[in-house]
């Protein structure tokens, strides 16, 4: 806040600056999922409408989720907040990068019983929000999510870096999902207990490059190691230690591995 | 074993993190070692590996009730790795290259106090104890061959580090 504060000062000095200022302010949007935050929607649609090329400057959409609540209706059903996705969507140019956040505010930590908000209280979210915004997506940073439609995955085709934590998928229908070859290719992966993602085939692996495996889970390891991908430089374990080592497998020559972490 | 390093040719940096069971009742009852387990991994590098970097973090945390126990606690603990295995192995890979290799072997010591009196412990105490530790020399002690190594392709690191947890 106080960054944008300033920002919006430095605007002021001069003429020369203001567009800067005005790419910095917009590069990143957060939007705070509570109900009294609907209004902050309708100021920034106004603001987008007003001037749709603010848009084409956001390359940061966090969605702050309240851990109590989740992702509901209410707010990808509000007119003003789908016609700022549908401003970021349109006004992106080619292949502009785009990164996804989707976090909580409370912590698994603080308590322990609390599985995560539930996504799937919201059609809407797979409805109006995911057709908008997922082809667009180059990078994906989501925590603390069950019941996740499969559709964000399977349809953000240029999405190469992503970093997932405690992700469950709804229930879906395999016969429904598109065509695999145009699930994302992924580059760079941390990864860590959302097995349910990486071992029902919403992502490719073909040209990773990084994986950082978080909380060992044998599926999860087994599903990108099985036949590892032969562009991968980096593997890294976030684990406790040496024990590991016994663990895991790799049944088959790595050729550019580079680092190894474990 | 999982890994085999060989298969892994062009692999040029290997950090490793060793986690220490925290009690020593544990050590005696699985009878694991991780520093030979640590040894067996690093028996599959093969002779002409062209790695350029290993990294090894010993991590290794412990419960006192007061600090006069830490010396002979960290020297317990210490003593069931099979440490001449490790530097064996690493003066194996050592000898059989013609490059450069960066080697740091670091520990890291955990110490939770648990004060008896729920008086807050001296902070003087504390310094004195970090200060007076007995292990500052302890790659000499248990790593003594590539210690005393003058090879001219080997870029050794050796630290230690004890941190205290008042609890």
């Amino acid at each position: 806040m106080q960054q944008r504060i300033a920002i919006k000062a430095f605007s002021l000095i001069c003429r020369a600056f203001r567009h800067r200022a005005k790419q910095l302010l917009f590069t990143t949007l957060s939007f705070v999922m509570k109900e009294e935050f609907l209004g902050e929607f309708k100021r920034l649609n106004d603001v987008f409408s007003m001037n749709p090329r603010l848009a084409s400057h956001v390359r940061v959409l966090e969605l702050r989720v309240r851990g109590c609540s989740g992702l509901r209706d209410l707010f990808f059903e509000d007119r003003n907040l789908l016609e700022c996705i549908g401003h970021i969507s349109r006004n992106g140019f080619g292949h502009q990068p785009l990164h996804l956040e989707v976090y909580t505010y409370t912590h698994r930590e603080q308590y322990p019983i609390y599985q995560g908000p539930s996504i799937t209280r919201s059609r809407s979210f797979e409805a109006h929000f995911v057709p908008f915004i997922a082809s667009r997506l180059t990078s994906m940073d989501i925590r603390d999510l069950s019941e996740v439609p499969v559709a964000l995955f399977d349809t953000s085709h240029n999405l190469f870096d992503l970093h997932i934590e405690g992700i469950t998928l709804a229930p879906f229908e395999d016969s429904k999902r598109g065509p695999i070859e145009k699930r994302p290719l992924i580059r760079e992966l941390w990864v860590k207990e959302s097995e349910d993602v990486v071992c029902n085939n919403c992502l490719r692996f073909d040209r990773l490059s990084k994986v950082t495996f978080c909380n060992y889970d044998e599926m999860t390891v087994q599903h990108v190691l099985l036949s590892p991908p032969l562009s991968l430089e980096y593997l890294g374990f976030d684990t406790e230690g040496m024990s590991l080592i016994s663990r895991f497998h790799i049944n088959a020559t790595i050729q550019q591995l580079f680092i190894l972490y474990l | 074993m999982g890994v085999d390093l060989s298969m892994l040719p062009n692999l040029r940096k290997i950090l490793i993190v060793v986690t220490f069971p925290e009690h020593d009742v544990d050590l005696y009852q699985t009878g694991m070692d991780v520093v030979t387990d640590l040894v067996d991994f690093l028996h599959t590098l093969p002779a002409n590996h062209q790695l350029k970097h290993l990294r090894l973090n010993f991590d290794i945390s412990l419960t006192l009730t007061n600090l006069d126990e830490a010396p002979r606690a960290k020297e317990a603990v210490l003593s069931h790795g099979n440490w001449a295995a490790l530097d064996s192995v690493l003066m194996s890979k050592i000898n059989s290259i013609t490059h450069v290799f960066g080697v740091n072997v670091y520990v890291g010591f955990w110490l939770y106090v648990e004060s008896e009196s729920r008086a807050p412990l001296d902070p003087i105490a504390l310094q004195e104890a970090k200060n007076k530790d007995h292990l500052y020399d302890w790659g000499q002690k248990y790593l003594p061959r590539i210690s005393a190594s003058n090879s001219p392709n080997l870029d050794l690191e050796i630290a230690i580090h004890h941190d205290y947890v008042l609890n």
